[in-house]
């Protein structure tokens, strides 16, 4: 199928964005979530609004924290030697999105506005207690403070080819422990466990508890425990 | 649509493509036109398009119909072009966000490609659905890690080979 017709407006200032988005607007950013659903009319909107030439484009540290602008492109998080670098989970979460011709497209803002329960970055940023800057109904930039000194991370899903079933990304320090599974959501428990020395398939325990059903149980705990075993730990 | 030679209603600012389909609302009247000109393997195109036109429609209606039209929901690759160098889908890229940008489809590949020939030597080509797509993408990540081809080529599907000879091909031409 093909889309209803919609209005096009190609934003050139973040101000442009926020003047057409109005009434049932849509923001088109990468489009490799909103192509689909306005392909298979699950969407339907009047106007879309490209921010795609907003000027938020661009992917820099600034006073250590890294910044990323929210039509940021997931290839060029995935290329980038300074994420790589200082930020590996983002590094190791990206390469599980989508495919290398969705990556090419798709924003790493994109994939925070869209908010898929099953999506990678939004659970990588969680861990990284990333913060999300708005202007209005727009996010413009997500901003990830630097990790703490010695810190090592992880990221493991399982998946059957789309979406993962499951996932974890995570940040091991001295005296840090920060565990993020799919749908952003942190895991306290396994977090304090950690601190005083759990080990990785008892942390990884404690996160998939009160997850429903046996097998995701199981699943997330798999990958939580695979995640800490990347960042280092037994 | 409008008649041919009919100009475009838009709204063009900056000599880009700025606005269409401003009077489409609540009147049930068609958006208007945009006036976009896509590159194809270095040739301009010019038409006027619906905003919600598909890249891979644009390309089709210019005749060049080696890229083929999937799932439209970006889960088989077989649309996958190069825009501007990078592998995208075509099904999921607009053709006013193509305006004034490269696009290489398989009509730009070189007839001797070494993709080509490895894919020949290799059997990788059955029904050859899937051929175009993802020549276009293997070509875009020429400099690739051949142990993670696996995951490169996971966006595209092939229900005829079973994947090894178009790995082993690709391995071949590097």
């Amino acid at each position: 199928m093909r889309p209803v017709p919609f209005e096009y407006v190609a934003a050139r200032s973040v101000d442009e964005a926020l003047d057409a988005l109005t009434g049932d607007a849509r923001v088109l950013a990468g489009g490799q979530s909103l192509l689909p659903l306005l392909n298979a009319r699950a969407v339907r909107t009047s106007r879309l609004v490209d921010v795609n030439a907003a000027g938020l484009g661009l992917l820099r540290r600034r006073g250590g924290v890294l910044e990323i602008g929210a039509t940021v492109r997931q290839a060029a998080l995935e290329r980038s030697a300074l994420v790589r670098e200082h930020w590996p989970l983002l590094a190791q979460a990206v390469g599980h999105v989508g495919s290398p011709a969705t990556r090419s497209r798709g924003t790493v803002g994109g994939s925070v506005a869209h908010a898929d329960p099953r999506a990678q970055l939004p659970a990588a940023l969680a861990a990284l207690d990333a913060r999300f800057v708005h202007r209005g109904p727009l996010l413009v930039a997500i901003e990830v403070a630097p990790l703490p000194p010695g810190a090592r991370t992880g990221y493991a899903e399982f998946s059957r080819g789309g979406f993962p079933d499951a996932g974890a990304a995570v940040v091991l320090a001295p005296d840090h422990a920060a565990v993020a599974r799919l749908g952003g959501v942190r895991a306290p428990q396994a977090e304090r466990a950690l601190r005083e020395g759990a080990s990785a398939r008892e942390a990884a325990a404690l996160a998939a508890e009160g997850i429903d059903g046996a097998h995701r149980r199981a699943l997330v705990a798999d990958a939580t425990r695979r995640a800490l075993e990347q960042a280092g730990c037994a | 649509m409008t008649a041919p030679g009919d100009e475009p209603r838009g709204e063009a600012r900056g000599g880009g493509v700025a606005r269409g389909g401003g009077e489409a609302r609540g009147g049930g009247e068609a958006p208007a036109p945009v006036r976009v000109t896509v590159r194809l393997n270095g040739t301009p195109h010019t038409a006027d398009v619906e905003p919600r036109t598909l890249l891979v429609d644009f390309i089709r209606d210019r005749g060049l119909t080696g890229t083929k039209i999937g799932c439209e929901d970006g889960a088989c690759g077989a649309c996958t072009v190069q825009l501007d160098g990078e592998p995208v889908l075509a099904c999921l890229t607009l053709a006013v966000q193509a305006h004034d940008a490269d696009v290489r489809t398989i009509e730009g590949l070189d007839d001797d490609h070494p993709l080509k020939a490895a894919f020949h030597a290799h059997d990788a080509v059955q029904c050859g659905f899937c051929t175009a797509g993802i020549l276009m993408l293997l070509d875009a990540h020429r400099h690739q890690d051949p142990e993670t081809l696996d995951r490169t080529l996971r966006g595209n599907l092939c229900r005829c080979t079973g994947y090894r000879p178009i790995i082993d091909a690709s391995r071949s031409a590097r």
